[in-house]
């Protein structure tokens, strides 16, 4: 030991502040352990990208681009209309600091009440049990030995060796959300959920958007299909979108793109890079734990999470979509299995949202998966235009598409495009969990009128018995009512 | 068939609520034949073959190996598949409701409460059979899953001591054995060691055993031990008797059931000869032998393994001297017998070499006296002695 290194004992010491983070340390804390969180913003950086930077704030724009957007069309419907001045992003984001703000603060408040100490400082493992934890760039680090450890460090975005951050003009999605003024003309590099929900958003806004994907369609990791259903209404918002198509280069006014059909040139004011994220642990020390991350930079953990004994790992750092709730969920199981209680991260579903417009949700197998994990598929859809809520809304575009197997009748996976598809996703997702048939969804009782009612009709569908849509797909099967 | 057939945890014998399912004969989607053998059940007392009450596809195995059947409980459910399942006729591979599913790589149907139960306990849901609607497995199937996969070798009833330091629940035979004797140490022993010459007691057999052997049957002591047992509790009927300390009830027999301690492979049995006393030699030499059989198979029925007024144990058997019995409750005593060995005792003031044969017999406290003991040790060791007394 070093002189000086004398560490300070920790029971419990969770790294990261984040959804992952702290949702662990509060969930250990109330398995009974002395808990310590550290995170290189303290107290700041409760909540971590997804309140700051990420699910929040995003959805916060995309919601007052939505407002704005609806506006025209309410007023056609006879709503009064509004003056068309510019959107005052500005003071939109002054709100928008206030919502984080307050959510960071709830955050620190509950971890208070769970007994959390919060620490500043960026935390490097240097033995299997102990770290250095660095606040001052010039002060001695403080040494803690923990008897447990939940590394929850999170990602950051991608960037682009050839578009090189700089916070101005080339900026990545975290920057984006900060506009304070609605550009004329944006690029947004990458086509997946972030850079077409900020795309969606700004073009709402009133900009004139480019979305530059690589792969054929846009959300590549979804079914196709919902990639150029998703395509069609950006392009009747004005956006352009450019996909199986490649940035080469930039010159400080114009981004270079190769397309099937030629060299394009997009003169743009701003470039939005949301072509992924990465996970934060190339500076953590891991060698000290005999542990090293894979080629994409994430840590190979079971069901467990375990990397070690005495450390676990959590949330976009493991593998798995990079999704808060994901985090939150491993945060449990984390707490819990070092604390002695047996766990598994071991979920048949982690629902995926894009919050673009309309909506994207999914849970469980798509189509194409199930038949791969050789069940008997079978699908059951019911649009969104036969929903009577959904009218109401002034919606009509999208669908709810239950996966399920015709053997079975048990329910493998559900996606719902349309209107608040983020929240109809949740009953999908217990339905998959709970392995429900889709008897037990067409003899819940829905209220009416909403748009959960569809869950109700798409699995009336699959047993043969639509109501408001035409048609038995089959003869009644799966026990019919006689 | 007119329909699927429900089958039920049978009543397997007087105070049975409930049997352990050690194996199954036919697999989901094979076919079952009327009173042919389809389940394996152990209870309390025996093991019991089940055999299917109609012919058809076995369906439901509503209970897996490993699980706990209360009487009345849906063991199984023998049907047509194509009666159930129209959209797959021809797929006895699939029913409706497989108890399983039906590829291996798919995920079993399970709850996140019954996944996150399952992980604490250590139990892999792959190996579950769900009893849930679809077979789902329900949290209630990990309880029978538990026993399942801690004793892979239940079904040949000879676990594998392959693992260090495993925990099984006491099931079955072993739990009764557990009970039994814990309930044992409630009874207050008074004990009574004694050698008795079986000099006579082997001479009588000798001549007894070419009649014997005439009838194909082969003649072993034991038997004359038993006789000489049962005009003991002729002459001292306090030890033939049950307690019952709740009620504080004695109950003194006028027949003699005979419980016999056998050791078999699973642990110790003990049938009963039933009205002991009213059996001449032959047939309760034929009976000893069957009932014997019969445990040492685990195929006694409930009947045979209950109801038991006096327990008799052979520590000869084992090669031991004599041991320390233990009273069987609700009986009141209990008596050993060790192996004959040819000692030497004194004979009229000489030194003489004699078969000796030990006796123990240990009684209740609480119903028998020191005296009460000692008349009936006295009545075993005269009929031992001079097996003419036998005659009697």
């Amino acid at each position: 030991m070093v002189v000086g290194e004398m560490p300070e004992g920790v029971d419990l010491l969770v790294v990261g502040g984040g959804p992952g983070g702290y949702v662990a340390a509060i969930a250990a804390a109330q398995l009974g352990r002395k808990v310590v969180l550290v995170d290189a913003d303290g107290e700041d950086g409760l909540g971590g990208v997804c309140v700051r930077v990420g699910c929040i704030p995003s959805k916060a724009l995309i919601e007052l681009a939505a407002h704005v957007h609806a506006q025209p069309a309410w007023a056609a419907r006879g709503a009064p209309a509004v003056t068309a001045d510019p959107v005052d992003l500005a003071s939109f984001q002054e709100w928008r600091q206030e919502v984080v703000d307050g959510l960071n603060d709830g955050v620190r408040r509950l971890l208070r009440r769970a007994g959390v100490e919060v620490r500043r400082g960026w935390f490097r493992f240097t033995r299997p049990d102990q770290g250095a934890l660095v606040t001052d760039a010039d002060r001695p680090p403080t040494h803690l030995q923990f008897t447990s450890c939940i590394v929850a460090t999170g990602s950051r975005p991608i960037e682009l060796p050839l578009l090189p951050f700089d916070g101005v003009r080339i900026v990545s999605s975290t920057e984006a959300l900060g506009l304070t003024r609605v550009p004329g003309s944006v690029a947004v590099v990458g086509g997946g959920y972030i850079g077409l929900e900020l795309g969606t958003a700004l073009a709402k806004l009133g900009a004139d958007v480019s979305i530059v994907e690589a792969q054929p369609t846009l959300l590549p990791t979804m079914d196709p299909q919902i990639g150029r259903l998703v395509a069609h209404r950006v392009e009747e918002l004005g956006v352009r979108v450019l996909t199986g198509a490649k940035v080469t280069g930039d010159t400080g006014s114009a981004l270079q793109v190769g397309t099937v059909d030629g060299a394009v040139e997009l003169d743009v004011e701003l470039v939005v890079v949301a072509v992924g994220r990465t996970p934060n642990t190339d500076d953590l020390g891991l060698a000290a734990l005999g542990v090293s991350p894979g080629a994409d930079g994430r840590l190979a953990v079971g069901a467990d999470l375990l990397l070690t004994p005495r450390v676990a790992a959590i949330g976009d750092i493991t593998p798995g979509p990079a999704l808060a709730h994901k985090a939150s969920a491993e945060g449990h199981v984390a707490a819990a299995v070092l604390s002695g209680h047996p766990d598994a991260f071991d979920p048949t579903t982690i629902a995926a949202v894009v919050f673009s417009d309309p909506e994207v949700a999914q849970a469980g197998h798509t189509a194409a998966s199930a038949s791969a994990a050789s069940h008997q598929v079978a699908t059951a859809t019911f649009p969104v235009a036969a929903s009577g809520r959904a009218r109401t809304l002034g919606e009509g575009a999208g669908f709810l598409e239950y996966v399920y197997d015709e053997a079975t009748g048990i329910v493998l996976g559900a996606t719902v495009v349309g209107p608040h598809a983020s929240e109809l996703i949740a009953e999908a997702a217990l339905a998959v969990e709970l392995s429900a048939h889709l008897e037990d969804l067409a003899g819940t009782i829905h209220a009416h009128p909403t748009l959960a009612e569809m869950h109700h009709e798409a699995a009336l569908v699959g047993l043969g018995r639509p109501v408001h849509v035409p048609g038995a797909r089959r003869p009644a099967a799966n026990g019919d009512r006689s | 068939m007119t329909g699927p057939v429900e089958f039920r945890m049978p009543d397997v014998g007087e105070g049975i609520a409930e049997a352990e399912v050690l194996s199954w004969f036919v697999e989901v989607g094979a076919r079952v034949t009327e009173d042919e053998p389809m389940v394996q059940v152990e209870t309390d007392k025996s093991i019991v073959e089940i055999p299917a009450p109609a012919t058809g596809t076995l369906l439901r195995q509503c209970v897996p190996a490993g699980g706990i059947a209360q009487v009345d409980e849906l063991l199984a459910v023998i049907g047509d598949p194509a009666e159930i399942a129209p959209t797959a006729p021809s797929a006895p591979t699939a029913p409706t409701e497989p108890a399983r599913p039906a590829a291996p790589h798919r995920r079993p149907l399970a709850s996140p409460h019954t996944r996150r139960l399952a992980v604490r306990r250590g139990i892999d849901l792959a190996g579950v059979v769900g009893t849930g609607p679809h077979g789902r497995i329900l949290a209630t199937d990990l309880d029978a899953a538990r026993q399942e996969q801690t004793r892979p070798a239940a079904a040949t009833g000879r676990p594998a001591r392959t693992r260090a330091d495993e925990v099984v629940e006491l099931r079955g035979l072993r739990r009764s054995i557990a009970r039994s004797m814990t309930a044992a140490l409630t009874i207050p022993h008074v004990t009574e060691f004694r050698e008795v010459d079986a000099s006579q007691l082997l001479a009588a057999r000798a001549a007894l055993q070419p009649g014997f052997e005439a009838q194909g049957v082969r003649l072993s002591v034991f038997p004359l031990l038993l006789k000489a047992v049962i005009r003991a509790l002729a002459i001292q009927p306090s030890m033939n008797a049950t307690y019952d300390a709740d009620a504080e009830t004695l109950t003194t027999y006028a027949g003699v059931h005979l419980g016999m301690a056998t050791a078999t492979d699973d642990g110790l049995i003990v049938p009963v000869v039933r009205d002991a006393d009213r059996l001449g030699l032959t047939e309760l030499t034929l009976e000893v032998e069957r009932l014997a059989e019969r445990a040492r198979s685990r195929t006694a029925t409930p009947e045979e393994l209950t109801g038991g007024s006096f327990t008799v144990t052979n520590f000869g058997s084992f090669g031991t001297w004599l041991g320390n019995p233990v009273i069987r409750p609700p009986e009141v005593a209990i008596a050993g017998f060790g192996r004959i060995t040819e000692k030497v005792v004194a004979v009229d003031g000489q030194p003489v070499v004699r078969p000796v044969l030990p006796i123990v017999v240990a009684a209740d406290h609480r119903i028998n006296d020191g005296a009460h003991l000692a008349a009936f040790v006295n009545a075993v060791a005269d009929a031992v002695a001079q097996p003419l007394l036998l005659l009697s």
